[in-house]
């Protein structure tokens, strides 16, 4: 087995007397998309949060790449694509993508617009939108924006969250199989939080379900097979019926 | 040696075989250009690129190598591609796909105007936009002016829909908790005054009139100037913020879709509010500067309590206080109105609130101090 990427052992997470996570491990391999779910106030961002640094667990460790995330300051490593976006408001698409070229490379500013345009146009954004402020686009031109930006360094793994909410079926399936292309041309991983059963059908490799405040991963297949109350519900409701056939 | 690719070059068939190796990375980017600039390909015929060595190759490098092979290609020359690993053939694949060549059209779409006339053009517009901005604000506030006093007839014929907890909480925002600084603002100013004043009248031997000065200028200009000017910091600047993020937040529109109107449930109980809290904070800063006169004219001139009260009242009446205490209606209103008005037009980001409550802290103390000239001019004409 390829070593992972991402590792994480015993993670505790807990805030004030609500421990979120309890002794969870998780890892992220190479070139695979894994999806997240979990019901609502199971810390799947508090998860993401913490494998991307942004929140310091209770105990427990991130290692990646083989070094722990505090000493780990390369920041090409990873992508991530917030839920709302979080775009610069006020920076044009371009510039927002061109932002972390311009800070971390010493490319030309003429390379660096050539390769912002490339982005967009990657993530299937028309170029017109390049010059566009965020508050300007619709909801799903702003994920695809904010997922151009994620790529702009061309990580090796890709945090999104909740990418396909609030986009509708087609839109959500087009994002859907661009994730996918992502993962196959350019190698890379993509962790990812949904909800959108589709999206954990068609694309992703393992999927990673929070309960008890710990984490089982798993094929889809593996999960259906699963006893466990919430992922009985989750996998059997009335929502899913159509992976029965899977 | 070049660490991103060798160059072999066969002259008598003017073919060059590229060895590409290393890391192609956006990291990397740079250098690699740094290595190809000294290779030329203009006579070239046969160019070939040999990807065997690469060993990685991202989204950026692939764009890169994209825009050799067109260049080459515009030049006259074949290009082959070998041995390229197969994750690294499809990453180029995907970026050549892509319709590049439109977003250089645009970059270079720029006018050939003369300089001079571009800047003149733009200075005149942006004048243009400016008077024209202007003019909307102006009409724009006499609409929430008119607004407000339909809005407060109807109350008037139907109390019941005066929202009282929403005015109470704003008074509180408003009013109380502006008394500290306020209070020692007015205070501070009237100290400094007297003590301005002690030192010029001094040289008329003439520092009884001190007294004069501090107690007059603090009831009829000075008080209510000061409470205005801090109000329209505190508070016309919460306003437009308050407004202005619950305009970015859809919040606004949701009233409006309750058939709500959103000027009666945010702006009228501001409007009232400071209504009520300006004049009522304009006592407090006429009573702290009269101390502040007071505290100066004992600490410095010698002045004794009964002797500082009959200098006052001989030199001011209750008329003067009127005359300063009428003004903090029509600064609360200036004040209410520009900061909800201003937080009302935010829309798009978070910096155009932070715009928009700058505009309105500026335009409310700008107009307040306009009025207060205009009504010293009327005033003095009407002989008060």
């Amino acid at each position: 087995m390829e070593k992972p990427l991402i590792e994480v052992r015993n993670l505790v997470n807990k805030f004030g007397s609500n421990t979120v996570h309890d002794g969870l491990n998780f890892d992220i391999f190479p070139a695979e998309v894994v999806g997240v779910v979990g019901g609502n106030g199971t810390g799947k961002s508090v998860l993401l949060r913490t494998i991307v640094g942004l929140q310091s667990p209770v105990s427990g460790t991130v290692t990646v790449a083989g070094r722990k995330i505090s000493e780990y300051k390369e920041k090409n490593f990873w992508g991530v694509m917030f839920q709302k976006g979080a775009l610069f408001s006020n920076l044009t698409v371009i510039e927002n993508i061109a932002f972390q070229l311009q800070e971390k490379t010493s490319l030309s500013a003429r390379d660096i617009r050539h390769l912002a345009l490339m982005k967009i146009e990657l993530v299937g954004l028309p170029v017109s939108a390049g010059p566009k402020y965020p508050s300007e686009l619709s909801g799903g031109m702003t994920k695809r924006a904010a997922l151009a930006r994620a790529l702009a360094l061309d990580p090796r793994i890709l945090f999104l969250d909740e990418p396909t909410a609030g986009l509708d079926a087609p839109a959500a399936e087009g994002f859907d199989r661009l994730i996918r292309d992502l993962v196959d041309y350019l190698g890379i991983s993509v962790f990812m939080i949904t909800h959108d059963l589709d999206s954990l059908s068609s694309i992703c490799d393992r999927i990673a379900v929070l309960v008890d405040r710990k984490i089982k991963t798993g094929t889809l297949a593996d999960h259906l097979r699963d006893k466990h109350p919430w992922l009985q519900e989750y996998f059997h409701g009335k929502r899913a019926r159509f992976m029965e056939k899977v | 040696m070049m660490a991103y690719c060798s160059i072999q070059t066969d002259k008598a068939s003017a073919a060059v075989v590229l060895h590409l190796q290393g890391h192609w990375t956006v990291a990397a980017l740079p250098e690699i250009e740094k290595d190809l600039v000294d290779a030329r390909f203009h006579h070239i015929k046969n160019l070939t690129f040999d990807g065997a060595a690469l060993q990685d190759f991202d989204t950026s490098a692939a764009w890169y190598l994209n825009t050799l092979v067109t260049s080459s290609r515009h030049g006259g020359a074949t290009v082959d591609m070998l041995n390229f690993k197969d994750g690294h053939r499809r990453i180029f694949e995907r970026i050549s796909s892509l319709p590049q060549e439109k977003g250089e059209r645009r970059q270079n779409r720029r006018t050939h105007d003369l300089h001079l006339k571009r800047v003149f053009r733009h200075v005149v517009a942006a004048v243009g936009e400016q008077i024209d901005d202007i003019w909307k604000d102006c009409r724009r506030g006499i609409g929430f002016f008119g607004a407000f006093l339909v809005g407060m007839a109807q109350r008037i014929f139907s109390p019941k829909h005066l929202r009282v907890q929403s005015i109470v909480f704003h008074v509180n925002e408003i009013g109380i908790k502006a008394i500290p600084i306020i209070a020692l603002m007015a205070f501070s100013i009237a100290f400094v005054m007297g003590y301005q004043g002690a030192f010029q009248l001094q040289k008329f031997d003439a520092t009884v009139y001190t007294i004069d000065l501090v107690v007059l200028s603090i009831l009829r200009e000075m008080g209510v100037l000061i409470t205005a000017i801090m109000v329209a910091g505190r508070s016309g600047s919460a306003f437009a913020a308050q407004l202005g993020t619950m305009k970015l937040n859809e919040e606004v529109d949701a009233l409006k879709t309750m058939g709500v109107s959103p000027f009666e449930v945010l702006v009228l109980p501001r409007l009232i509010a400071i209504l009520i809290a300006l004049p009522l904070l304009t006592v407090v800063g006429d009573t702290m500067g009269l101390l502040g006169g007071y505290i100066f004219s004992f600490s410095y001139l010698d002045y004794s309590y009964m002797q500082f009260l009959s200098r006052m009242q001989e030199a001011a009446d209750m008329q003067q206080f009127y005359v300063g205490l009428s003004k903090a209606p029509v600064f609360a209103l200036l004040i209410g109105i520009v900061g909800c008005m201003q937080g009302l037009q935010a829309s798009g980001s978070a910096e155009d609130v932070g715009r928009k409550t700058i505009t309105a802290v500026v335009q409310s103390i700008f107009l307040v101090v306009v009025a207060d000239a205009l009504f010293s001019v009327i005033f003095t004409k009407m002989g008060i």
